[in-house]
């Protein structure tokens, strides 16, 4: 109730606060054979539109001191202006011709980037399009990022999660523009998207905004897909170490003003046979390193759309068809190493329809955003084998099936249905008001001929429907003060789940009673702010008491490696985050602390060998900062670095064995990590109108812990950042140091481009944070090409 | 001049790389080594994450039997995985999860400072039960259960830590058995798998005929009726025959706490855990084999449903035995859940007159119900002195038992560190 009168008063601060003045513009672009452009990007101070078919971008300003437009093109010269008042800015604007369209995009981005960031509630954007000719992946840029870090078990299309402010795993949610994800099963997540379908990522840390309506605790990572609305036509393919091969293509094409399609195509391989330090100390005697056995990943992934837009009746309707195909073998569990497997497979396609609406009404003052899609997914664990596998590839029959915890050769059916409805009303151009409803419906059933009995209900327990219901329904308002100068965002959510299912961590027999029927409910609320202390300095706050309710992978669990758990109970935080940024010239930094105070916290343990299980912790506090700097150096060079650190520890317990625990580190956190890089543009190096870009990125991640130890035991030294923990702690990741050097080679009249890229150059030993090795050094080679 | 540009920005980036190479990971302990110095070291094992099969903690050395509020976590100890329990024979201490807490049969090496290595015999990761082993009497010999073949019984070298064969084949015995007593639904059969005894020369090793396969052979899924062992002449590894406790279902779990103890008079006595799957007990029995027998004694055993029937059903837990007397813990409340009966204070411990099956409760100082000990000893016997394992939700350490077995008082209070897995003395070598 006192989340909801703090809402209500700042509802009722907001609905009776005075519109402010405002100065409406609208401007034409064309080019010199006076025909329009259309999604030419306009900018004018901090409000950016595109250009609609007849060229037109409408703008309702401020009184400000001055106005800065930028107008951004493909296949035109850009335009940079600076007006003292409304009326000096020109209502048509005649764009040159330029064919420099690759560097006009990464200007581009830049453009949204600082757009994003420079929202109330801080988005930091992953820039993908800057790097999308490099053979890069979307989990090292991540992890390039400040404040994130992306785990993953090891090599392209394992099992990842993502570090955010010291949340971590379904803490944080996943959306492809703005819808989550989880409709996607596997087809679609970071460690398989090719940075060429993808504009940008933004990555919220803390208060997430309303149009992302979510039950996240630490934040969310939103992918967003590539938004070019011109006829285009882009395709690439990358070849690397363990016979990795990624390629994409993706077009779009407008038959006339009105009807448009389009799609993407991508697709994934790696045997992902790299060396690793044999986990087998019986065989390190005669194999220090052994090499990966079964590991291959193979995936698919094709999306068409066919849609029309600007009619009467709407803006835009989308129609979608996607389909994936996941051909993955498994070698060993996601938390341990110690048995290699050589016959566990997990297979899964789906075909996944969407539709998509948006209206803008009455004069724009309400708009209407609505997404549904309804999909099977249809999976297959396989684990028939009769004997096992040691590290070396060497097998030994066995009597009976099955690698793993047990036999499984199951048909899995995961039913999804999604609607997102996102409605926004403009009070008056000051105040802007949100509504955003998601419900999701997940339902798992299946047959397996060797899976587990139920004993009293004889049937299996893939068998038994397992079904989640998930609601979030969140009201927020978005307001201006203070001219432009203060900037406010408050956030209401009712979340709502149900769930049953029958949990299977134990080693013991199944029976009826092992059912479980869980249902919760909770109200959560957010409050952003962001003042203008000047133009180039901006603060920011945001606090938020949120909710997380049980992901149906967590309650579900993957039937593989992961036993379900219906005993979870929803994680609930109160977060605050504070921050600035000043850009001074070429200059640009930030900083950002953050503090969270957490209950019931669902992290991943491992369980009975092989198996892992989603638990809740009881309290945790935790507080951080992080910075962010980058420089540009004359017109070719650039340097940046991050770093965050945090300390996320546990609070108080109730029960005495566990009292001890509150002040020390959660586990498998890490507590410090850090990138430099640099990189260096040449432009007419061999033929005109080619460039050469050479860059480099170191990342560090101090050693962090797999089980708590006592604070006193933690390296000394400023922050922890030096020396070693104190004692004999052998479940420790050490520290980790990764170098990434690349050059690419572009043919920009040509759109014709050639990256190569090495990964941890150093060879070092790498490891996600169940100690699961990765790959050492590596290379890749990728090609691009571009028409229009 | 074009290309010198580029060749300075790579060197830019392997510049940047070379001043940023990371320092060893070697966290291996510094062990200096006073060769001088002889003296016992006592340890305490404890349990860092007190929930669900997590196995990370703690094993810290004492130069001298750890007595009042106790640190754990820090100074001399080791952080690690395998903190469930241990097993030990004279002066030596073996293990059977490893540092990562994968099966294994391991003995601890420790050095002057009380940090261990770990020698160790892989055996297979999956079956329950896989380094469930015993050794002679005079600790030179050891056999143990290998899932991988597991109608066999292996032998190792319990010093060296090395395989040294096989004692035998028992397959025939076994299916024999198996028809003479015309059982229905056996998956898995094996011969040693929870219970491995050395009387003298006898192998008492029991017998499992499972419903189940693979990882969950073996567990509380027993198809016969009755707990059968085989008694085998160590000499020769030949099958002396076959005895059977009735009526009880499953023997032992498969960890560390081997649920059985001689007493002075050599006469072996070991729990069964019931017929009920999941671990939640119902005609739970503590039987006995007498010195130099063959058979299980019939004209003696406890039945939990006969002595305990107001919180059936349940079971017996840990097992101690001394003058007469059986040192256990019995539920207070009926057994209902399998994944909570371990981890919450719902256990009692009682001293059973063996002559006269008289139940008398132990009346601890400030402590009526506990956890169960689990993989851990519910007794420990140090110094001539005797402690019992209390976890509950406000005490946590453990207390001495008095001469009479019948009276516990505090002496080690845990602050740091978790549930106490172990307390065990090993004298310098």
């Amino acid at each position: 109730m006192r989340a909801l009168s703090k809402f209500t008063l700042l509802m009722t601060i907001a609905a009776t606060s005075l519109g402010w003045a405002q100065v409406r513009k609208s401007i034409i672009i064309r080019d010199y054979n006076n025909q329009v452009i259309k999604n030419a990007v306009v900018s004018i101070n901090d409000q950016q539109q595109k250009t609609d078919n007849l060229g037109r971008v409408q703008f309702d300003l401020k009184i400000e001191d001055d106005y800065t437009l930028q107008i951004f093109a493909d296949n035109y010269r850009s335009v940079l202006q600076t007006y003292a008042t409304v009326d000096l800015i020109m209502n048509s604007f005649y764009l040159e011709v330029d064919n420099t369209v690759l560097s006009d995009i990464i200007v581009q981005t830049k453009d949204e980037q600082k757009n994003s960031n420079r929202g109330i509630i801080r988005a930091v954007t992953v820039d993908t399009k800057s790097e999308v000719l490099r053979p890069t992946s979307l989990n090292d840029m991540m992890n390039k990022t400040t404040g994130v870090r992306v785990r993953q078990g090891g090599g392209l299309g394992s099992e990842m999660s993502i570090n955010l402010n010291g949340f971590q795993g379904n803490a944080i949610r996943f959306f492809k523009d703005g819808i989550p994800l989880n409709y996607l099963g596997q087809g679609y997540n970071l460690s398989n998207v090719p940075l060429d379908v993808l504009d940008k990522v933004e990555v919220y840390k803390g208060v997430i905004p309303v149009h992302l309506a979510s039950d996240a605790l630490g934040g969310a990572v939103n992918l967003v897909s590539s938004n070019v609305q011109a006829n285009q036509l882009r395709a690439s393919v990358e070849y690397g170490s363990f016979n990795t091969v990624r390629s994409a293509v993706r077009g779009h094409y407008n038959f006339n003003d009105h009807l448009y399609a389009g799609g993407e195509v991508f697709y994934n391989y790696s045997d992902n046979d790299y060396k690793i330090n044999n986990p087998d100390t019986e065989l390190t005697k005669t194999h220090s390193k052994v090499r990966l056995f079964h590991n291959r990943y193979k995936h698919f992934y094709a999306n068409a759309y066919v849609g029309v837009n600007n009619l009467s009746w709407t803006d835009k309707v989308e129609l979608g068809l996607s389909y994936y195909n996941i051909d993955k073998q498994l070698q060993n569990s996601p938390t341990s190493m110690a048995v290699p497997y050589g016959g566990i497979q997990d297979k899964q396609h789906s075909v996944i329809p969407t539709l998509r609406y948006k209206k803008q009404l009455f004069n724009d003052k309400l708009s209407i955003d609505q997404f549904l899609s309804y999909n099977v997914v249809k999976s297959q664990a396989i684990d028939t084998l009769k004997g096992r596998y040691n590290w070396l590839g060497e097998f030994t029959p066995r009597g009976y099936r099955g690698e793993g915890d047990m036999p499984m050769d199951a048909d899995i059916d995961m039913t999804f249905f999604t609607s997102r409805t996102l409605i926004g009303y403009k009070i008056n151009p000051s105040h802007q008001l949100w509504l955003n409803n998601t419900y999701n419906y997940t339902k798992r059933e299946g047959n397996d001929p060797y899976g587990r009995v139920i004993q009293d209900l004889n049937q299996t327990v893939i068998e038994l429907p397992t079904r989640y219901k998930k609601n979030v329904l969140a009201v927020g308002i978005t307001s201006q003060w203070l001219g432009t100068k203060l900037e406010t965002n408050a956030i209401m959510k009712l979340y709502n789940y149900s769930s049953r299912g029958l949990n299977t961590a134990s080693n013991v027999d199944l029976s009826a009673r092992d059912i479980h029927e869980v249902s919760d409910n909770a109200l959560g609320w957010a409050l952003g702010l962001k003042y203008k202390l000047n133009d180039q300095l901006n603060l920011r706050f945001s606090i938020e008491d949120a909710r997380r309710l049980p992901g149906y992978t967590e309650l579900f669990g993957d039937y593989i490696f992961i036993a379900s758990n219906f005993n979870l109970k929803p994680e609930q935080s109160v977060n605050l985050n504070l921050g600035i940024e000043k850009e001074v010239g070429n200059f640009q930094y930030s900083f950002n602390s953050f503090f969270r105070h957490t209950k019931d916290i669902v992290v991943l343990v491992s369980g009975n060998p092989p198996l892992s299980v989603y638990v809740n912790k009881e309290k945790a506090n935790g507080y951080g900062f992080e910075g962010d700097l980058s420089l540009k150096v004359a017109k070719h060079y650039k340097f940046y670095g991050n770093f965050t650190w945090q300390s996320i520890r546990y609070g108080e317990f109730k029960q005495a064995a566990d009292k001890w625990l509150k002040g020390n580190r959660v586990p498998n956190i890490p507590y410090f990590f850090a990138n430099v890089g640099a990189e260096a543009k040449f432009d007419n190096v061999i033929s005109k109108q080619d460039r050469l870009t050479a860059y480099a990125n170191l990342n560090f991640v101090r050693e962090f812990y797999i089980q708590p130890i006592d604070k006193s035991m933690e390296p000394d030294g400023f922050l922890g950042l030096f020396g070693k923990s104190k004692g004999d702690v052998k479940n420790i990741v050490p520290d980790q140091t990764s170098l990434t050097l690349g050059t690419l080679y572009e043919l920009k009249k040509d759109g014709i481009s050639v990256g190569v890229e090495v990964r941890n150059l150093l060879n070092q030993d790498l490891y996600d944070y169940f100690k699961i090795q990765k790959a050492g050094r590596s290379i890749y080679l990728k090609l691009n090409y571009k028409l229009n | 001049m074009k290309l010198i540009k580029p060749l300075l920005s790579l060197s830019f980036a392997f510049a940047l790389t070379m001043t940023s190479c990371s320092s060893s990971d070697d966290n291996s302990p510094v062990t200096p080594i006073d060769p001088e110095v002889k003296q016992s070291q006592y340890f305490l094992m404890t349990l860092s994450e007190g929930k669900g099969p997590i196995k990370n903690g703690f094993l810290k050395a004492y130069n001298t039997l750890p007595k009042g509020a106790i640190d754990n976590a820090t100074g001399n100890t080791t952080a690690t995985g395998g903190m469930g329990g241990y097993r030990q024979y004279g002066n030596r201490v073996y293990r059977m999860f490893d540092d990562n807490n994968s099966r294994v049969l391991g003995q601890f090496v420790f050095d002057e400072k009380g940090f261990y290595t770990t020698k160790s015999i892989a055996v297979e990761p999956k079956i329950a039960g896989s380094g469930n082993f015993t050794l002679t009497n005079d600790y030179t010999t050891g056999y143990y259960f290998e899932g991988a073949q597991p109608t066999q019984i292996q032998i190792f070298d319990p010093v060296g830590m090395a395989k040294k064969g096989m004692l035998g084949d028992y397959t025939d015995q076994i299916n024999a058995l198996e028809m003479k007593l015309n059982l229905q639904g056996v998956n898995f059969k094996a011969i040693g798998q929870h219970f491995l005894a050395i009387n003298g020369n006898k192998l008492y090793a029991d017998i499992t005929f499972g419903k189940n396969q693979g990882a969950q052979g073996g567990m509380f899924d027993g198809v016969s009726k009755d707990v059968h062992i085989a008694v085998i002449d160590l000499t020769n590894g030949k099958w002396i025959g076959d005895t059977s406790v009735k009526n009880t279902g499953n023997i032992a779990f498969v960890d560390e706490n081997p649920l059985y103890y001689f007493d002075e008079n050599k006469d072996l006595y070991f729990v069964c855990q019931g017929i009920k799957t999941g671990g939640l007990g119902d005609q739970s029995k503590i039987a006995r084999i007498k010195n130099n027998s063959n058979e299980v004694d019939q004209t003696w055993e406890l039945d939990f449903n006969t002595m305990f029937s107001n919180v059936s059903s349940g079971k017996f837990s840990t097992i101690y035995v001394e003058k007469g007397k059986i040192v256990t813990l019995v539920n207070d409340v009926p057994l209902t859940n399998p994944q909570t009966i371990n981890l919450t204070p719902i256990w009692k411990y009682v001293v059973i007159d063996i002559k006269t099956k008289t139940v008398t409760p132990i009346e601890i100082e400030g402590v009526t119900l506990v956890e169960t000990p689990a993989a851990a000893l519910g007794v420990s016997k140090i110094d001539n002195k005797k402690f019992i394992r209390v976890v509950n939700d406000t005490k946590l350490g453990y207390y001495e038992l008095s001469n009479d077995l019948l009276k516990a008082t505090p002496s080690i209070e845990i602050q740091k560190g978790g549930k106490p897995q172990g307390l065990f003395k090993v004298d310098k070598l």
